[in-house]
């Protein structure tokens, strides 16, 4: 025992004295060394990032940044000349889009002719577990020509699924239930093509500086989400009676233009 | 030499996580290789901690190795040295645990993510290297001596 503290202590000193030895121009040896070190590890993390691509923006998606351009990629319902387009910025698992969810089927079905309802998606990940996989679901189901029929379940369903594990059996249930084929749903859900649809739609909503859901633009204009039916309406009422007399007044500004 | 792998590694590994911090905060849709899912793994409920980017942790994680491994390299304390690489357990565990989210729950993985998966496993594997080669001599010695 006593042997070993002795030997510890010879090697301290020992070990001392090479520092002591080494230690003037070692020094600044070392720091070479690290600053190597430190220079070889940003080059390589360099490598890494340009290598991948960084630096060039990721295709600027093909979803629209804009709230009053509806694109063949959209989810829209409603007539494409409508005076009205209702664009909502949606998370599947987000609970005040659940509570809206009726009140747009509701308006879309009161305004058949003026109103145009879009769906985007802005699955809010970061406090939603299930918002990327339920929106990729939803893609399943408009792969099938089903995408409102989905979006109805997911919205009136929510409580059934968002505290599941993984809500990918429940959703082939609804799938099934809507007599799409299961096995193709199943695949499009997992692929890589509706994730990068969700994702690109996620990214388009990023970068307009969105942050919560719903989100809702009414001819591009972004409106505070009403609080109840009434006010939705009055609002589409409202959009729409200033668009209708721009026609007549239009024509009768034609009129006077060749009285000059 | 393990001393200045731990440098290189832990230097890495912050950079990579400082970057996946910015990256949280800003949400810029990064260029993502490879495999493709970093925005969906960095921007999931999983990629933070009351609030916090897991990112910034790693960052502090690295960050702190390095100093560490820093100041043991310039004093030469090859013993201290030793000690701190034990936080590398730490690491590897935290590491195991985002991968296995990854890979069976979220079914994406993020390149970044793993680089610093990689690095840390790479710290705890140095780390038991060196231990094993610093107590077999040790013992040896003492063995042959009683």
């Amino acid at each position: 025992m006593e042997e070993t503290e002795i030997t510890k202590r010879e090697r301290k000193k020992l070990n001392r004295e090479q520092n002591k030895s080494s230690s003037p121009s070692g020094s600044t040896n070392k720091l070479l060394v690290v600053g190597a070190i430190i220079a070889a590890a940003a080059g390589l993390f360099w490598l890494m990032y340009k290598g991948g691509g960084g630096g060039e923006a990721p295709v600027p998606t093909q979803a629209s940044t804009s709230p009053s351009e509806v694109s063949s990629n959209d989810h829209a319902k409603g007539p494409e000349d409508a005076k009205v387009t209702l664009i909502e910025y949606a998370d599947f698992q987000c609970p005040a889009c659940a509570a809206y969810q009726p009140i747009v089927k509701q308006l879309s079905e009161e305004f058949p002719d003026d109103l145009r309802v879009v769906h985007r998606h802005f699955p809010l990940r970061s406090i939603h577990k299930h918002a990327q996989i339920s929106s990729q679901a939803s893609e399943a189901a408009a792969d099938q020509g089903a995408f409102w029929e989905m979006a109805e379940i997911l919205y009136t369903r929510q409580d059934d699924w968002v505290n599941v594990r993984d809500p990918r059996s429940t959703f082939k249930d609804y799938a099934s239930e809507l007599t799409l084929n299961v096995e193709q749903f199943d695949k499009y859900m997992n692929s890589d093509e509706a994730k990068s649809k969700v994702n690109d739609s996620y990214n388009a909503a990023f970068v307009m500086g969105l942050d919560s859901t719903p989100t809702f633009f009414i001819n591009g204009n972004k409106i505070e989400s009403p609080r109840s039916l009434d006010e939705f309406r009055e609002a589409i009422a409202a959009e729409i009676s200033k668009l209708a007399p721009a026609s007549p007044e239009a024509s009768s500004e034609g009129e006077i233009i060749p009285q000059l | 030499m393990s001393i200045y792998l731990y440098l290189f590694l832990s230097a890495i590994g912050f950079l990579d996580a400082a970057f996946l911090t910015i990256q949280h905060f800003t949400r810029d849709p990064f260029a993502c290789p490879i495999f493709g899912g970093c925005d969906e793994v960095t921007s999931s409920i999983y990629s933070q901690v009351f609030g916090i980017p897991i990112a910034l942790f790693g960052a502090l994680y690295y960050g702190v190795i390095f100093a560490l491994t820093l100041y043991c390299y310039l004093k030469s304390n090859r013993k201290l040295f030793l000690t701190i690489s034990h936080l590398s357990i730490l690491g590897l565990i935290t590491s195991i645990y985002l991968v296995t989210v990854m890979v069976f729950v979220l079914n994406s993985l993020c390149f970044y993510c793993l680089v610093s998966a990689t690095s840390s496993t790479l710290l705890f594997v140095i780390f038991i290297v060196n231990w094993l080669t610093w107590k077999r001599p040790r013992s040896q010695s003492e063995s042959e001596k009683s």
